[in-house]
């Protein structure tokens, strides 16, 4: 049922090892091995490419470059044709992939990928986004008002820039394809993708097919984090490709530091900000921009930069405002969407004009913070002109700032802090407000099929994808809610573009919005079926029929399910359907940079507390408390996941993971003994998550729920703030430490350093 | 031919075989897919599955990394994957626990932390554990999904339900039969001699050997670099090479124990060295990873080496020459250069326990707390006699290309006073030991900084341990 803690269905299979992800699928009979030979530049010509030694190494079957693809070297996106599969006659970054190979064994495929012999004439690479010129898409600008007078007038007003690292995705399981050729030249693949219908595009232009003649499945993903929202076209199109030009199946599973050499992370953004304010800390005026290291090719960092912009203000009404993308183009792994979608950097941004305020006028940063909140009228008008309609952060932050004893606490560590120890703490408290839809109004449709078989189980399938968020559990319940049947008697498959056409990705948190309603709109179709038939059977009015607790309610009889369906089959009744659902009221002008792309926000507030060594710069984080909106949640248990495993990948993003490319291109940290997501003994040793009770959506969704994916990530800039409070105190807290993320031990000391000599 | 039980099963593998890793050998000869490769070096724990072995006559379960375990280690243990936990349809308390607290999301992660709970639950008294202890633990399981919140809850709840891994007698029977039918194993690819004097033997048989035991870092070789390894030599079953002997004088390890069967008895013998041991690697690398090759390995970054050093260790090698002694101090020659024969066995460490006067610290920097390569490690032993310091040793991993002492900074030490002046002479004289460098890990500047500040942390410690007035 809608509402309860139900486990993730797959829970009992998580924990004996029976999950199966698509590299535990039985091998088929013949199978070969792919593995990508790699650009070992950053950027230049090939002059040649020698795989003679490749071809003839042991176990080795085939190879593929470019001129082997029979359809169009291409797997952008968004469609910018910027993005071959495999690098024709130049390179754009360090890794990548010029060419695979095919062999009996993936051992052998691995040795032999090693022989190639590619000689290149090298250019001048651009990594950083200082470095870089050209534009890899186009930027936007976001406005309101007017700034530049604003910004004149403004009684203090401050400049700086920020740095804010990027992040890899480090989903447990690889990137993965496997590609079958069956007949009439019909391709099946089995891919870890968050995108079965754009990997069907996808073959479809490398191999010349229609989309008819390619069917994708993916029963479940070993965690994605918007890493195979794009990303996984690649590893399922060389399989193809493969099993195209061999007529064997054919798999490609990079090794660990393969992927992360290949695939794009998080953006890494420089922002330049300018902002004008009262002395008592009322921001007037914002200019700013935020610049991406976006990669070689566009991929997302179109929509990903806008959302930057969209989020730029958080939860902060700036009466006059202009913010404008700088997607550059790179000579590194092309940055893709990650949990947030450029959300939690502009947040970030925003997060930091707050701080410069609190200190240039003295004040408790969380004050700072409410005065600037959206209110009611004129004050609830976003950058982009779309009036917010449910305020609800002011109650949640001031509930939060009660509940965990926030002033308090603040002043205790003020104390401790003022006996100048090595040891210094803070705390912070920061809201999150995260627009719910996708920016591309297109991708704000689903759909779902549900079938009812003889014997009263049902069968269902939608187009989003599982991968550990919990959705199919949630379109399970919503499922069984709206049958009022028990979840045991509803089973789920595969996500299979055979099954439902023209899907979104599972992304921007709008998994269980979209694919709920449409989940409930199929239950709903044979449910008005059902009832319509049986109210002529019984002579009554088909709104006094209910379905509940596996039993048809008629009259004053309760009859079971499964006897209702055995006899709706004899009697012709269609027991299948699908079901569609589109995100209503939407609309989005990029060019005016006006409109409504958002159908709600989720918001919610996390306190964190923490405390540093000065003399080393590590760092703990002590307390956590978050009060965050789940509207009325579908399964708080799944929710508390969500809120606690994305604050947890959001506090590493903030903190210890650190992306770290040489001047050349090569990324160093390309493994988990270099590059550290947090572990087990950084989980905050008190973790306190509750829900906002008066958080029914105030728009129709399914349950009145409210999307949970992607906002929790963003609760854990209150630790990068409680670290820069703690840091303050190094100056007495008279200077804006301007803690730029990720804030590694060595960054937190730098830090400390920089105060230390300002006070 | 290697011997090992495998759940039920007794499987025999042909020597020539040995170098197969147990990850690839469980996936694809056993079709057992539940045990996941994440990362192919022994940092995700995705593949943790449980090795048994008899030590000191007792069936000890040990959660290991299966991508860095070569089958010819296997020669007389017990494996249990995923696949062998629940009994049927019932689960093991850490599987209920965990389906219980919600404490799987994508699920990839699952199997390897499962095993490494149900090792931790084995070996724990059912009754509350300690949060320390379970990070202890799981430090090796990376999860991305949960935050790991509901996995330590689930590992808490699960201790109220106690069953035991196996039956300790019966798998004490199993194992000594097993071991009854384990010869040592002498093949040209692939040797497991019992003896030190098979080892050498083998040595001299065998072309361009590789000493190996635990495989923590041999095995990221052959696993990413795809080197070959004409013939590998395992010493981790020589029982003289396990030999942990404690004296008034001095502790004495052989060269094949590994971290965490030292565990006990470095904390003992050396309190200082035990939050150096906890963030030393993570459990299942623990549990292969032996001092002997910690210190052979040369790394400028282990973090046994400057540890032993501050100690004033000594280190035994033995090859078909006979034994030599060396003090750890002359063993590093240069980056990546030993005072080491190729067939040369690092066979024992000798440390001298420390004396009343002695205060001994370790400390680890890195970027994680947990399970991450150390950016600085200063090890220190200093010995105080009414306020004055009367003896130091100091080295440093990570500050040059091989572990070192810090000879400028101890004489800036000895023979003054414990306070502030002496603190800040030392300080100034460090640089005048190292020249670190700028890599991912850190800048050259941080690591100076910090090394110099692990000085006022020791300062600070010596005031508290010695009432020492500055």
């Amino acid at each position: 049922m809608i509402g309860r803690n139900d486990r993730h269905e797959s829970a009992v299979a998580h924990v004996t090892g029976q999950a199966q992800y698509v590299d535990d699928l039985p091998e088929p009979v013949g199978l070969l091995h792919a593995v990508i030979g790699m650009s070992s530049i950053a950027k230049g010509r090939i002059i040649s490419l020698n795989l003679e030694e490749v071809r003839h190494a042991p176990g080795v079957t085939a190879i593929v470059t470019a001129q082997d693809i029979p359809g169009d070297n291409d797997i952008s996106a968004t469609h910018r044709h910027d993005e071959p599969l495999l690098a024709e006659d130049h390179v754009q970054y360090l890794g990548q992939p010029v060419f695979a190979v095919a062999a009996r064994t993936r051992a052998q495929a691995r040795r032999a990928a090693l022989l190639a012999r590619i000689a290149y004439e090298p250019e001048t690479p651009s990594i950083d986004v200082a470095d870089a010129e050209q534009l890899v898409t186009e930027p936007m600008q976001l406005a309101r008002g007017d700034v530049d007078k604003a910004m004149q007038d403004a009684p203090v007003r401050l400049q700086g820039r920020m740095r804010i690292g990027g992040q890899e995705h480090f989903y447990l399981e690889s990137h993965i394809g496997l590609a079958l050729m069956e007949e009439s030249s019909e391709m099946v693949v089995y891919s870890s993708t968050q995108h079965p219908s754009e990997v069907q595009t996808m073959i479809g232009g490398l191999l010349g097919l229609s989309s008819h003649a390619v069917t994708v499945r993916v029963r479940r993903m070993g965690g994605a984090f918007g890493g195979k929202e794009t990303q996984g076209n690649l590893f399922a199109g060389i399989a193809a490709v493969l099993a195209c030009k061999t007529g064997q199946p054919v798999k490609c599973r990079p090794d660990r530091d393969d992927d992360m050499v290949i695939t794009g992370k998080r953006h890494d953004f420089d922002v330049d900000y300018d902002v004008g304010f009262t002395p008592e800390g009322d921001i007037q005026a914002v200019d700013m921009t935020y610049a991406a290291r976006c990669g070689w090719s566009a991929d997302l960092s179109g929509p990903v930069t806008d959302r930057a912009l969209f989020h730029a203000d958080n939860a902060y009404f700036y009466p006059h405002v202009r913010l404008n993308s700088r997607p550059m183009k790179t000579n590194t792994p092309s940055n893709t969407a990650f949990r947030g979608f450029g959300g939690p950097q502009g947040m970030i941004g925003a997060e930091r004009l707050i701080d410069e305020v609190a200190f240039a006028t003295g004040q408790d940063p969380l004050d700072v913070r409410l005065r600037n909140l959206y209110g009611e009228g004129e004050r609830a008008v976003t950058p982009y002109h779309q009036t917010i309609n449910q305020h609800v952060l002011a109650e949640i932050m001031t509930t939060l700032r009660v509940r965990c004893d926030y002033d308090a606490r603040r002043k205790a560590i003020r104390d401790f802090n003022s006996q100048g120890g090595i040891t210094r703490r803070g705390l912070a408290l920061t809201p999150v407000k995260f627009g719910i839809s996708f920016t591309l109004t297109a991708y704000n449709q689903a759909g779902a099929l549900v079938h009812i078989y003889k014997d009263g189980s049902i069968a269902i399938n939608h187009g989003g994808t599982e991968m550990g968020q919990g959705l199919h559990t949630k379109m399970l319940q919503v499922a069984a809610s709206t049958l009022g049947v028990s979840a045991r008697r509803v089973r789920i498959s595969a996500t299979d573009t055979g099954k439902v056409p023209n899907t979104s990705a599972t992304a921007a948190s709008s998994g269980a919005d979209l694919n709920g309603k449409a989940v409930e709109a199929a239950c709903q179709t044979i449910l008005s079926r059902l009832k319509s038939w049986l109210a002529g059977l019984h002579d009554c009015d088909e709104t006094t029929i209910r379905f509940r607790d596996d039993h048809v309610l008629i009259g004053d009889e309760a009859r079971p399910f499964d006897e209702v369906i055995r006899e709706a089959y004899f009697a012709r009744i269609s027991l299948s359907s699908t079901g569609y659902y589109k995100t209503p009221g939407i609309h989005w002008d990029r060019n005016a940079g006006r409109g409504e792309p958002f159908f709600y926000f989720a918001c919610g507030a996390a306190c964190s507390e923490i405390s540093i060594d000065s003399l080393t710069g590590e760092f703990s984080v002590d307390r956590v408390d978050i009060l965050h909106d789940c509207g009325r949640s579908l399964n708080p248990a799944i929710d508390r996941g969500q809120i606690e495993g994305g604050f947890v990948q959001g506090m590493g993003w903030l903190t210890t993971e650190e992306l770290v490319y040489s001047a050349e291109g090569r990324l160093e940290t390309h493994a988990p003994s270099t590059y550290k997501i947090p572990a087990i003994g950084d989980t905050p040793a008190v973790f306190n998550v509750d829900f906002f009770e008066n958080g029914a959506n105030a728009v129709p969704t399914i349950g009145r729920s409210k999307a949970v994916g992607e906002p929790p990530l963003m609760l854990a800039m209150s630790a990068l703030h409680a670290l820069s409070d703690a840091i303050a105190s190094f100056g007495d807290y008279q200077h804006c430490p301007r803690l730029d993320p990720p804030a590694t031990p060595e960054a937190i000391l730098r830090c400390v350093e920089r105060v230390r000599q300002l006070a | 031919m290697i011997r090992f039980l495998l759940g039920d099963q007794t499987e025999q593998i042909p020597a020539q075989n040995g170098q197969t890793m147990l990850l690839d050998w469980l996936r694809e000869e056993r079709l057992r897919k539940g045990t996941k490769e994440g990362c192919n070096e022994g940092d995700c724990g995705a593949c943790t599955v449980v090795i048994t072995r008899l030590e000191q006559g007792q069936p000890q379960p040990r959660a290991v990394n299966a991508c860095l375990v070569t089958l010819a280690s296997l020669h007389g243990a017990h494996v249990m994957s995923v696949e062998d936990l629940a009994e049927g349809q019932t689960l093991h308390p850490v599987q209920q626990a965990m389906v219980d607290h919600h404490g799987s999301q994508c699920g990839f992660c699952t199997p390897g932390f499962v095993m490494s709970m149900a090792a931790l639950h084995h070996n724990t008294a059912p009754q509350e554990l300690e949060r320390k202890a379970i990070e202890r633990a799981l430090s090796g399981n990376l999860c991305r999904c949960t935050g790991y919140a509901p996995i330590i809850r689930a590992m808490q709840a699960s201790l109220s339900d106690h069953m035991p891994l196996f039956d300790e007698a019966t798998m004490t029977r199993r194992l000594q039969a097993l071991e009854a039918d384990c010869i040592s194993i002498a093949d040209p690819v692939c040797s497991v001699p019992s003896t030190l004097d098979e080892a050498l033997d083998a040595l001299e048989l065998a072309s361009e050997p590789t000493i190996v035991a635990g495989m923590t870092d041999v095995g990221i070789w052959t696993n990413k670099q795809l080197r070959r390894l004409p013939s590998v030599v395992s010493v981790s079953q020589i029982k003289a090479l396990q030999a942990i002997d404690v004296s008034d004088s001095q502790l004495s390890l052989g060269g094949a124990v590994t971290w965490q069967a030292a565990y006990d008895t470095l904390v003992d013998c050396y309190p200082g060295m035990t939050d150096m041991l906890d963030r030393f690697a993570s459990m299942p690398i623990r549990n292969r990873a032996t001092i002997g090759g910690n210190i052979a390995n040369g790394s400028p970054v282990g973090d046994g080496p400057p540890a032993f050093m501050a100690l004033g260790a000594t280190i035994e090698l033995t090859s078909k020459a006979g034994k030599r002694q060396l003090s750890l101090d002359d063993f590093y020659l240069g980056y990546q250069q030993k005072d080491l024969q190729a067939r040369e066995i690092l066979t024992r460490i000798d440390c001298p326990r420390l004396g009343p006067q002695d205060v001994y610290r370790v400390y680890k920097i890195s970027k994680r707390i947990e399970q991450d390569i150390s950016a600085v490690l200063g090890a220190f032993l200093v010995t105080i006699e009414a306020g004055m310091i009367v003896n130091a040793r100091i080295a440093y991993g990570g500050m040059a290309a091989i572990p070192k002492r810090a000879k400028c900074t101890e004489a800036a030490l000895m023979g003054q006073p414990a306070n502030e002046i002496t603190m800040q002479a030392a300080m100034d004289a460090l640089p005048n030991d190292f020249k670190p460098i700028d890599d991912l890990r850190a800048t050259a500047h941080y690591r100076m900084t910090v090394a110099q500040n692990l000085l006022v942390r020791l300062f600070g410690e010596l005031q508290t341990q010695t009432g020492a007035s500055s």
